[in-house]
């Protein structure tokens, strides 16, 4: 089963062309989409009082793929919740597509978090009683419109994904890789300002890794903006910029000129054939052992 | 268009969980059964009373024993009417001898075991009366006739058209021998199908078998024990003043004026009508309850529902789910559940509100008020006891709730 799906999503013109037709073209225009000024995020009170993010400041432009590095704990999965306004900071100001939300409302943030936000995170979180095609809508069901125009829009994407006869199953039909990627579909649906996605491939592994750092190193060519938090020093070749996290603080920011992310289009190509290859030698040694 | 996929979420989480919805639902399925059932078969009683009133002659007095109670209402529900009595054969006597009297039914209630051959009925109501009882009452004969003045020592019964069919053949009803409580009878009169349960003989006479008062006496070692006369005027305008006469000669027979209580025919209806719904709010307080303690295994489910579903919740309002909409969905499930069980409740109560009134000879009253009650009281009940859990369920810090593994 896994086959046939794999094989169908090797089409890349067919799938570019999809995802063209979907999204924007890349801005050109370095108007900020996240800005963080003095951020601060304490946890508990007195003796039990934990800093978990320090006077943070950060600008993101659209168009970035942003890795942050870090050791568990630094507060960086703390920094993408408040991003992703799921948490609040303590102190400082958060600016996304120039608005102060730290004014919002609960429901107004829910509903930027809705249209804006997309979220990708390490252990899936697909609703198992949903099939793919209704967890890639999800988001959308939360919005006006009629239901069967929300999955005509998620069977779409998920073309482009490569995923389009997987509508039906249910998430625990699918392998890892496939589970990511449809929960990437997911946090796309809404065309979202930014992707946060908080270590995407912890729980793949290598080859289910690449594919989804491939499919994120497309969705970012395609003008997406991605704030990814991960402490796999080997994935931040597909960033365009590492900031590195200790203690609440951000200690590097470096932008990367020479990386994966800005590599060619056939150079991408090539990479998925090799992987491909190299899957293929081990499907046929795993059938000689049987 | 949220509350659609609110609605469609709802029915498929209920539908993931079949078996515990169903067992949730079964609470709420019984509680508005038996409520259902007693506004039905009420509503049914009511239509039957008035009908009865509605065709009711108003030149009818009843004297009944009023036992202990000194108000004397109390003496016409009908639960009282074979309770010891203090009214004797001389006052049925007395009574009619009053001017503008048309006819005294005095009725001695019996109860008892009916045999016809192997067949044999306990409980049977016998009422032991005299030869103007169907006069008085208005009563047909579908064969055979009543037992004239004369013939009151003759082991002579007459039947009710339902007793006989159940007793005997009905074609062949005439002139078998019956048992009643170990003496035999002769059948010589079967009465007309009335449909009334509740008439002012104070017994279903579609249901009772009719002996001679003389033949009554047998049964009680020669004790009089009227429970109570049916007095016919001659015209509804004299009622009033015949009412008087009665209180007056019974006066006259009894020292205190305590022992009995005398009422137009159309009071009774209504007191009657009042006791049914005493009655009926008496059944609905405890049917209440039922579905009250069904309300409260919604909650329980809902709360587990919620505890078991916190990281679905949590995703929720990652992509944005509001507030608003997760406790939507939560209160929705609850409300669907409890709303099912009304449904299935109200069903059922008219199933077997159907065989009841069958069996009962009642009309089935299809009132708007019954279908309200019976949806909107389970409805209430979803809204009530679903708020707590989907309002803990709507307050889930998203964080929190992703952090939990299943």
């Amino acid at each position: 089963m896994a086959t046939t799906s794999e094989n169908t999503s090797f089409s890349l013109p067919v799938r570019s062309d999809v995802g063209r037709a979907f999204f924007a073209a890349p801005s050109t225009s370095s108007a900020p989409v996240i800005e963080l000024r003095g951020i601060q995020k304490i946890f508990g009170y007195d003796d039990t009082e934990t800093i978990a993010l320090d006077k943070i400041d950060l600008v993101i432009g659209h168009g970035e793929f942003v890795a942050i590095m870090g050791q568990s704990g630094c507060g960086k999965t703390t920094l993408l919740n408040l991003v992703g306004l799921l948490d609040r900071p303590t102190a400082g100001s958060y600016l996304l597509n120039g608005r102060d939300v730290a004014k919002f409302r609960a429901s107004r943030k829910a509903r930027v978090r809705n249209r804006e936000i997309g979220f990708v995170f390490q252990n899936f979180n697909l609703i198992h009683k949903l099939n793919v095609l209704e967890n890639v809508a999800l988001p959308l069901t939360y919005r006006r419109g009629l239901n069967f125009r929300h999955q005509q829009r998620a069977s779409l994407l998920l073309k482009t994904f490569g995923l389009q006869n997987r509508e039906y199953y249910m998430p625990y039909q699918l392998s890892g890789g496939q589970t990511q990627r449809v929960a990437i579909a997911r946090a796309l649906i809404n065309k979202p300002s930014i992707i946060l996605a908080d270590e995407p491939t912890g729980n793949l592994d290598s080859q289910n890794a690449e594919i989804i750092m491939d499919e994120l190193t497309r969705i970012h060519h395609e003008g997406n903006t991605i704030l990814m938090v991960t402490h796999n020093p080997d994935l931040l070749s597909y960033a365009s910029r590492v900031i590195h996290m200790k203690d609440g603080r951000i200690i590097s920011d470096v932008e990367l000129t020479e990386n994966k992310a800005y590599s060619t289009a056939t150079k991408f190509v090539s990479r998925r054939k090799n992987l491909r290859r190299r899957r293929g030698i081990r499907r046929t040694t795993k059938r000689s052992k049987r | 268009m949220i509350l659609p996929v609110s609605f469609n979420l709802a029915l498929g989480s209920l539908h993931a969980h079949r078996t515990r919805t169903l067992l949730t639902t079964l609470g709420v399925v019984i509680g508005v059964f038996i409520i259902a059932l007693i506004l039905v078969l009420s509503g049914g009683l009511h239509a039957s009373i008035a009908q009865q009133t509605a065709n009711l002659d108003d030149d009818i007095l009843l004297i009944r024993s009023a036992g202990d109670s000194t108000t004397g209402m109390e003496a016409f529900s009908p639960l009282r009417v074979a309770n010891a009595t203090v009214l004797t054969e001389r006052d049925a006597t007395a009574v009619s001898e009053i001017t503008d009297v048309k006819d005294v039914a005095p009725m001695m209630f019996l109860g008892g075991t009916i045999k016809n051959g192997e067949r044999a009925y306990d409980n049977i109501t016998t009422v032991a009366t005299n030869y103007s009882f169907p006069s008085v009452l208005g009563l047909e004969m579908a064969s055979g006739s009543w037992f004239a003045e004369n013939e009151a020592n003759r082991q002579y019964a007459i039947l009710g058209e339902k007793l006989a069919s159940a007793l005997i053949e009905t074609n062949r009803a005439m002139g078998q021998t019956i048992n009643i409580k170990g003496q035999d009878f002769t059948v010589v009169g079967i009465i007309k199908t009335t449909n009334q349960p509740i008439s002012l003989a104070g017994v279903d006479v579609d249901k009772t078998a009719f002996i001679s008062l003389a033949n009554g006496l047998k049964f009680t070692s020669g004790t009089i024990a009227i429970g109570q006369i049916v007095v016919r005027t001659t015209d509804r305008d004299v009622l009033s003043d015949v009412k008087k006469d009665v209180v007056a000669v019974l006066q006259h027979n009894h020292l205190d004026d305590s022992e009995f209580a005398v009422r137009a025919a159309g009071e009774v209806a209504s007191a009657t009508a009042g006791w049914l719904a005493t009655i009926t709010l008496a059944a609905l307080i405890f049917a209440s309850i039922s579905l009250l303690v069904g309300g409260i295994g919604i909650m329980n489910i809902m709360l587990v529902s919620v505890a078991e579903r916190v990281r679905e919740i949590g995703i929720r309002k990652a992509v944005g789910a509001t507030k608003r909409q997760i406790l939507e969905q939560f209160l929705l499930e609850a409300v669907l559940m409890t709303l099912g069980g009304g449904v299935i409740g109200l069903g059922l109560a008219y199933a077997a509100g159907y065989l009841i009134a069958l069996q009962f000879s009642l009309p089935l009253v299809f009132d708007w008020w019954i279908f309200a009650i019976a949806l909107g009281v389970p409805l209430s009940v979803g809204l009530i006891f679903g708020l707590w859990p989907a309002a803990r369920a709507a307050n889930q810090d998203p964080i929190v709730a992703l952090k939990q593994y299943h």
